[in-house]
């Protein structure tokens, strides 16, 4: 696998919510806003790629019927060190992630690419895997999170939560911007579905999404299906062709 | 033999490199974190009271209160003078936990309430913040009107107000006239 294949595969082709479903607590607890799934998907990025990078390292020196409690005390180490640096740099990320923040020891993603990928490769692949997966985890995250917060109050926000590039929190979008050129004093949050900011809207939203994505998957399959069909027809039509040229000129040959 | 004597050896090497690591993480945020907590802390104080942010406050040793809202403390300003006293609740709702200061000032009227810290919905708080608290600002806390408005955020605006009835309740109760 190319470097580029193997930083890729954690976005579409092997993406850890969508595809392998792993992972699917914060997916669940943590999307009711776009700002927490980017901080928690960033948080997990950066405990993902040193986990992988630290196991690759070390992988010869611990004992295999120790492995997974070394390896979990490695995660919990970057987890604990993420937890700090929150609490230090990013104070509101760090209230509003609450419980779900130390959780991160016990996502499976995280244990499952030290135990399958970074336990079996160097430690530069390993690299870039944790890199490619956390970012896939964290696009999955962030989908999940427009979803549920444009769907439950009709607008996406910033700054509330993550406290870089932006002195206050600023709406990045809402329907208002739109409605109140024709109407004033008009708030899209009183219409929302906030079921959608509810843990049952997490389900949901995921279900929806999950949908989508099979619904796209059987599309291509089924393209996929007759092409190959519609080749092994035009191989079967040229085969037969050229069988009936051979008795055809099997015939010519015999006439003669 | 050997084999166990060194995988407790590789064990023993993990969790002392562990503990390093996050001691020295430690020592390094440790005072940023206290720092921003106490700041965070003073700012709301202030919000409260509309004052600036330059300007210095005094508060009390915070008292724990067995009905209504969690603790009273008592904001002086830098002359000992009461400015006022803040209220604060925290508490669950649907869409998550909140914690809610309200202030009031000596004269018995609500000068502010905050929404400190929230797993809500951002835009939902937002909403709560622009449209909804200002409607108690200024309210005499012996009869809070309750502005019943239609709200998509409807479980925080209920917190805030559950919030500040209590607040004001317990003020009217142990302070007022």
């Amino acid at each position: 696998m190319t470097k580029k294949a193997n930083f890729l595969k954690g976005f579409f082709k092997e993406n850890p919510i969508f595809v392998f479903l792993l992972g699917m607590c914060p997916a669940l607890a943590v999307t009711a806003s776009v700002e927490t799934s980017l901080g928690m998907g960033l948080l997990v990025v950066f405990v993902l790629t040193m986990s992988n990078i630290v196991v690759a390292s070390v992988k010869k020196w611990i004992p295999h019927d120790v492995r997974t409690p070394a390896y979990i005390v490695i995660i919990a180490t970057f987890v604990t060190v993420v937890k700090m640096v929150t609490e230090a740099y990013a104070l509101e990320l760090y209230d509003a992630l609450g419980v779900f923040l130390p959780l991160i020891v016990v996502n499976c993603l995280i244990l499952g690419r030290a135990e399958a990928f970074a336990s079996k490769n160097t430690v530069v692949d390993s690299a870039i895997d944790g890199l490619g997966m956390g970012l896939g985890f964290t696009f999955a995250l962030v989908v999940i999170g427009v979803f549920r917060e444009f769907l439950a109050t009709g607008g996406i926000m910033y700054g509330v939560y993550l406290p870089f590039f932006v002195d206050s929190p600023i709406t990045i979008f809402s329907l208002d911007m739109i409605i109140n050129l024709f109407t004033s004093g008009f708030h899209i949050t009183d219409y929302g579905m906030k079921v959608f900011s509810l843990p049952p809207g997490a389900f949901i939203a995921l279900g929806i999404i999950l949908a989508i994505i099979q619904f796209k998957k059987s599309q291509t399959d089924k393209k996929a299906a007759i092409a190959k069909m519609e080749m092994i027809a035009e191989k079967k039509r040229i085969a037969l062709e050229k069988k009936k040229q051979a008795a055809q000129s099997l015939a010519k040959a015999g006439g003669k | 033999m050997l084999d166990k004597l060194k995988i407790a050896l590789v064990l023993v090497v993990i969790g002392a490199l562990s503990g390093i690591i996050i001691y020295g993480v430690n020592v390094a945020t440790e005072e940023k974190i206290v720092k921003n907590r106490i700041e965070q802390e003073f700012d709301y104080y202030k919000d409260l009271f509309n004052l600036d942010s330059d300007s210095k406050i005094i508060l009390s040793e915070p008292t724990e209160l067995s009905n209504g809202p969690d603790v009273e403390l008592i904001v002086y300003d830098e002359n000992f003078t009461i400015i006022g006293y803040v209220y604060k609740t925290a508490t669950k709702n649907s869409y998550g936990d909140i914690t809610i200061l309200v202030g009031i000032d000596t004269t018995g009227k609500i000068s502010n309430a905050v929404i400190s810290a929230t797993t809500n919905t951002p835009n939902f708080v937002q909403t709560i913040k622009s449209k909804y608290i200002g409607n108690f600002v200024g309210q005499d806390a012996s009869s809070v009107e309750i502005y019943d408005g239609l709200t998509g955020a409807s479980y925080t605006y209920g917190s805030v107000v559950d919030v500040v009835t209590s607040s004001a309740a317990y003020y009217t109760e142990s302070r007022g006239e």
